[in-house]
């Protein structure tokens, strides 16, 4: 039995196929045909799967390629001490009392470490070298190519392309730089924004203490290799009068530095608050700040830890040791119940440290114990996967896993 | 309601009409095998000729029957040859070869009604004037512009797997073959496509006798 729809489509089908419209007749065909052989199109390629599958990996190989060479990361500079051990970022080199040692760079610049003198690698690839004079003096001969920064306390040095030295002597808190060619800009305490240029013969002295920042043309007469120490540690009775910008403030007590470092540290922050607190955090160091920070902590007095350690990442926001501040920040707010902002110094640790930092695991479990416990539990889960995947067998590995499988 | 609508966009303009029948003395439709055509048709760089003599018939059918009357039917007819010689190279096994230049046909045409609804939609184009006929019987070119005026209506899948099904005959698997669908997915879309046009036809009192006529509707209303 046909179906109404059956039946109707044989109907139409009937008188379409002698619609005089649309009926296939000879005239049509020919038509159609001729019309068709004069726009023929050329034939495709053919394109066989094998050769449409090699084209899509060349093609891939390709931006795979490229997006290696616009992202590579930059090769690492290698240095060593001369005749020596090679160097990393984090090491650090102490020239013993009476020799001096050279620390050497693969793309040609070099840095003199001189007796007594402690430099400290910070960062080391193509693209930057962040180092720190601790103690003494160094004498740098840099190459241009990557950004150079030598610290010296609060003060810091960028370098393009020249040879100088820096010198600090933490005992005194003055550094000096001094350029042989090319130019430096200095930055620190008592420099305006934007810091001071020093240009080849040139000498700037500093001192923390006072903020005297005094900018000279280096004296030809000094003899060559004459002892910054000694230099450094005269400043105070130097016969030439320092521009002052302003009344030179009374200067700080560092007798809680000396009990700090005994690890009598209730001793050390009564020192510190008998010598002012709040002019402690204004002026001291960024690694002073870390020091007064742990003996504040270890005290038990968490909000005056805070308080230096949120100092340190204001005044000394891009310095290494910011990032450390974020992590004890964190580690702080999570003793004093404060998960939520817990997570947040553990965030902005991992955004600030190196992917390598000693901490960093630390702080990826921290994190994920912090999120956990102030109840995001799916950031949580998340964090928990990101331990696992990189830390495997790290000390908070049984809790991630307990973390996801709790789901 | 419009029997078709004018869209100047659905064919390949860049070869226009040579109504050149002095330059084909005579056309002798291809009398080898599928696989020999094929091969010809892949390597040979004028083939153009030996696929139009092999599939003229079935391509127009299939457009004729799909589309209906329609003023545009040889350059439909003409882009559906175009698609086919540029696409011959894909093609593996001869003996699919038939069904793949029906399901060109239909992609063709499916490609036409789209963009004809698009147009119509954003009342884009003029309106295309009512295509004479010379058809005699009245009742039945009324028939014909009547319900192609009802599968105008209809979306163009419902439409295709409606015109596959009962004005072509396919069986239900054909249908999805050339739809490029599944057969529940074709069953769904004809079962659609039935209602609709059930519902569009009782809008169309004229439709309606027209086929109660002819007994179409339980003979006899």
């Amino acid at each position: 039995m046909t179906s109404p729809f059956e039946e109707l489509g044989e109907s139409v089908v009937e008188e379409l196929d002698r619609d005089p419209r649309v009926v296939f007749d000879g005239s049509r065909r020919h038509e159609q045909r001729a019309r068709l052989i004069a726009a023929e199109p050329s034939p495709g390629r053919a394109w066989h799967p094998w050769r449409l599958a090699m084209a899509s990996m060349a093609v891939a190989l390709l931006a795979l390629g490229l997006f290696w060479a616009l992202n590579r990361p930059p090769e690492p500079l290698q240095c060593k001490v001369r005749g020596g051990r090679a160097l990393a970022a984090g090491d650090w080199i102490d020239a013993p009392q009476g020799a001096s040692e050279v620390v050497d760079f693969s793309e040609g610049s070099s840095v003199r470490v001189e007796s007594g003198a402690r430099l400290r690698i910070f960062h080391l690839d193509a693209k930057r070298v962040h180092l720190a004079v601790e103690n003494g003096r160094v004498e740098s001969s840099v190459h241009k190519g990557a950004t150079w920064t030598i610290g010296a306390g609060p003060y810091s040095a960028e370098v393009i392309g020249t040879q100088f030295s820096v010198a600090w002597a933490p005992e005194t808190r003055r550094m000096r730089v001094e350029v042989k060619e090319g130019m430096v800009r200095v930055r620190g305490i008592g420099i305006q924004k934007g810091g001071i240029e020093v240009r080849a013969q040139q000498r700037l002295d500093a001192h923390v203490d006072t903020r005297e920042v005094r900018l000279r043309k280096k004296p030809e007469t000094e003899p060559a290799g004459s002892d910054a120490r000694v230099e450094l540690a005269d400043r105070g009775t130097d016969t030439t009068q320092p521009r002052a910008r302003r009344a030179p403030p009374r200067p700080l007590d560092s007798r809680w530095r000396k009990l700090a470092k005994e690890g009598r540290h209730r001793a050390a922050l009564t020192a510190a608050r008998r010598s002012g607190f709040g002019r402690l955090l204004a002026r001291l160091t960024a690694s002073d700040l870390l020091l007064l920070a742990d003996a504040a902590r270890l005290a038990g007095d968490r909000p005056r830890a805070g308080r230096a350690l949120k100092a340190l990442r204001q005044r000394f926001g891009r310095h290494p040791a910011a990032p450390r501040a974020a992590f004890r920040l964190g580690r702080l707010a999570a003793e004093g119940g404060n998960q939520r902002s817990a997570a947040r110094w553990f965030r902005a640790f991992l955004a600030e440290a190196r992917t390598n930092d000693a901490f960093a695991g630390d702080a990826q479990g921290r994190l994920m114990v912090a999120l956990e416990r102030s109840g995001d539990l799916r950031s949580a889960r998340k964090q928990a996967r990101r331990y696992l995947a990189r830390y495997p067998k790290g000390a908070y590995a049984a809790t991630a896993q307990s973390l996801l499988r709790e789901k | 309601m419009q029997q078709c609508q004018r869209d100047e966009n659905a064919v390949n303009k860049s070869h226009p009409v040579k109504a050149s029948s002095s330059a084909v003395v005579a056309t002798i439709a291809w009398q080898g095998s599928d696989t020999e055509l094929l091969r010809r048709l892949q390597e040979s760089t004028s083939a153009a000729a030996l696929l139009y003599d092999r599939f003229a018939e079935d391509v127009n059918r299939t457009v004729r029957r799909t589309l209906g009357p329609d003023q545009e039917h040889d350059d439909v007819v003409h882009e559906v040859f175009i698609q086919l010689l540029r696409s011959v190279h894909r093609v593996r096994e001869a003996e699919k070869l038939r069904g793949w230049v029906i399901s060109v046909a239909i992609n063709t045409v499916r490609g036409v009604l789209r963009k004809r609804t698009i147009f119509r939609r954003f009342h884009v184009g003029k309106e295309p004037p009512e295509m004479s006929s010379a058809a005699e019987d009245h009742a039945g070119r009324d028939l014909l512009r009547r319900t192609f005026a009802v599968l105008n209506r209809l979306p163009v899948e419902l439409r295709l797997a409606f015109t596959l099904r009962y004005l072509e005959s396919h069986t239900l698997p054909k249908v999805a073959e050339h739809l490029g669908c599944s057969l529940a997915t074709a069953k769904r879309r004809l079962k659609k496509a039935e209602q609709r046009f059930t519902a569009l036809v009782s809008d169309d009192p004229a439709l309606y006798e027209l086929m109660a006529e002819g007994g179409r509707f339980g003979g006899g209303q």
